[in-house]
């Protein structure tokens, strides 16, 4: 299998799996909402994760910083929009919502890239 | 109907999630150089027993003749799949199951290498597994290649009419077979001569221990950088000196730089003192403070410098002082490269540096002057600098720096990038080489790299990328209309409860 498509797939499912244990924790029980934060996932996350990698490899490492900040504040609004249409969870601010989980999972990101 | 192939879509996708997880270990990660993967036979012939790469305590007979597939090489060992599991087998006891390489595979792109050393034989593929074209066939050093396809490890060339896979690996991190390899991206000549300090040994390689001659204390020696960044202090470099050439990781302990023949100054902000050696145990001399002095030396320590000198006849080394005050406190000359010219916008007085009072001369307004000395005094508080009138050299003096006295303009044009690249020459223009197809303009090729941003990868991997970015935008076009199909069921089955309740 190609090397980014791998990539693209396990950076999803540990995506996926940080932010469904964040959302639990944060108070999320409702199935539903488990499910629109899995697919807001598939969503956004292949995006972020493969346009960066494009860039890296074929202009350089400025271009992907650049891409992947304007990529992670697109997810962070996009999801916060959805989540405010779909989810049934209200105590918290669904944007708020989207920031904890996408910055949850970026620093998790980070820390398992460095191990 | 949807909740339950909705259900059951996630649950396979993280059992297949789990899958991948544990299988799929990606050596590249730890720094493996990727190979293309290939299918080999066990040689040895009563079969071999290997450990389980993932449990490690799992011992796998395999039977001669049997199949494994190797996914990547390191250390003279292969890291392959069998019935399932992963192992570790030594790379003498399998051979490739077929000759065939599929060239496409090798995903790196195009490039010139120049053979330096010995031992740049032709191989059947990317492995040491495929064995040797032929013994004979070996290009010769000197030779400028044209790698049409690479993988991290091996290129794929043509030469003199043979085409076959030249080991081109060039870091000494993780090798995969323990061999030296004879190319090499660039090649560039330092002008500036080192000096031994110490007796040296050249070897025959980077990384390699075998040595091949041993270079005196106190002679000088010419440094050929071959290395993908032309920088002496980072990369082993190649030395010539003599008939005896070879490698040797430069460091301060070793060489210094000989500036002897230049004529660069030293000047003493406060008395400074002549130390006899490094170990800075015997004064020899004083220089008083602001008195000039000719540099002869320098280590090649880029933080803490040690320089030697000479001041009336006294030669020895000082010590830099990097304290934060004026004690012991020398500054060298700005290399001329890197001078600076200074234009005054009004008169400014010239001081004497001793009593930092007025002496009467000044700056002309709108004259050019170089700027040859600059430095921030700690008691003071103050910058001084040093001028020196670009048409009259005998007209110089020290000023108090004051930005709005003047302006400033660097002199380091295009014409002195190309002085500065003159002073690295390109050794495939120095050999004599008959490849014409081969570009040794150095200046030009920064100039045509400059121009785009974009890296030299090839096109292959280019259009794999993009597929994949186009992937991650159907899923994300997809994934919108699953939301919208998911949560419009919703609204209409809480409308439904809503109208039956009324």
């Amino acid at each position: 299998m190609f090397f980014l498509i791998k990539y693209m797939i396990i950076c999803l499912f540990m995506t996926i799996l940080i932010e469904t244990f964040i959302a639990f924790i944060i108070g999320i029980r409702n199935k539903k909402d488990f499910i629109n934060i899995i697919l807001v996932n598939f969503m956004t996350n292949p995006l972020v994760v493969s346009i960066p990698v494009y860039f890296n490899i074929v202009y350089n490492a400025n271009y992907r910083n650049i891409s992947y900040i304007i990529l992670e504040v697109f997810a962070f609004v996009t999801e916060g929009f959805v989540y405010k249409r779909t989810l049934n969870f209200k105590k918290i601010n669904p944007y708020l919502v989207s920031f904890i989980l996408n910055i949850v999972s970026l620093v998790c990101g980070e820390i398992i890239g460095r191990i | 109907m949807k909740k339950i192939i909705l259900r059951n879509s996630i649950i396979i996708s993280f059992v297949l999630f789990l899958f991948l997880m544990f299988s799929n270990i990606s050596y590249a990660d730890y720094g493996v150089p990727e190979i293309i993967e290939y299918d080999a036979t066990i040689i040895a012939e009563d079969g071999v027993e290997v450990e389980d790469s993932l449990s490690g305590n799992q011992i796998v007979k395999i039977p001669y003749g049997d199949k494994v597939h190797v996914l990547y090489e390191t250390e003279g060992k292969a890291f392959a799949e069998y019935n399932g599991k992963t192992i570790s087998i030594n790379l003498e006891d399998i051979k490739p199951a077929s000759e065939d390489v599929d060239i496409s595979k090798a995903q790196g792109g195009q490039k010139n290498m120049y053979v330096y050393r010995e031992g740049a034989f032709l191989y059947k593929g990317p492995s040491i597994t495929y064995g040797k074209l032929d013994e004979n066939i070996e290009i010769p050093v000197g030779t400028i290649v044209k790698i049409e396809a690479s993988t991290e490890t091996w290129g794929y060339v043509e030469y003199n009419g043979y085409k076959g896979w030249v080991y081109i690996y060039t870091s000494d991190y993780v090798s995969p077979y323990n061999m030296v390899c004879s190319l090499t991206e660039i090649a560039y000549k330092e002008t500036s001569h080192y000096i031994t300090i110490n007796e040296i040994e050249l070897t025959d390689g980077p990384g390699s221990s075998n040595v091949v001659g041993t270079i005196p204390a106190g002679e000088k020696i010419d440094f050929y950088l071959y290395s993908n960044y032309p920088d002496p202090h980072g990369e082993c470099d190649y030395v010539v000196y003599k008939d005896l050439k070879g490698w040797f990781q430069c460091n301060e302990q070793d060489v210094y730089k000989d500036y002897s023949e230049q004529d660069l100054s030293i000047f003493a902000i406060s008395d400074c003192e002549i130390y006899e050696d490094t170990s800075y145990n015997k004064k020899i001399g004083t220089i008083p403070a602001y008195s000039e002095f000719k540099l002869i030396y320098e280590t090649v320590d880029e933080i803490e410098p040690k320089v030697f000198i000479e001041y009336n006849g006294v030669r020895g080394w000082l010590k830099h002082n990097i304290s934060g005050s004026n004690e012991n406190r020398f500054i060298s000359e700005v290399p001329n490269i890197y001078k600076s010219t200074l234009i005054p916008n009004k008169s400014i007085n010239i001081i004497d540096i001793n009593t930092k009072e007025n002496t009467g001369k000044s700056l002309e307004a709108t004259k050019e002057y170089y700027e040859i000395y600059n430095y921030y005094d700690f008691d003071n508080k103050t910058t001084y600098i040093y001028v020196e009138d670009t048409e009259n050299k005998e007209n110089t003096g020290w000023i108090i720096s004051n930005s709005s006295d003047y302006s400033s303009r660097y002199n380091y044009s295009d014409a002195d990038y190309e002085f500065y690249l003159n002073n690295y020459v390109d050794l495939s223009s120095v050999l004599e080489v008959n490849d014409d197809t081969q570009s040794t303009d150095i200046a030009k090729e920064k100039e045509e790299s400059k121009e785009s941003d974009k890296r030299n990868i090839d096109s292959i991997l280019e259009n794999k990328l993009l597929l994949c970015v186009i992937l991650a935008v159907i899923i994300f076009v997809v994934a919108i209309i699953i939301i919208v199909l998911v949560n419009k069921n919703k609204k209409n089955k809480v409308n439904k409860e809503e109208t039956s309740k009324e």
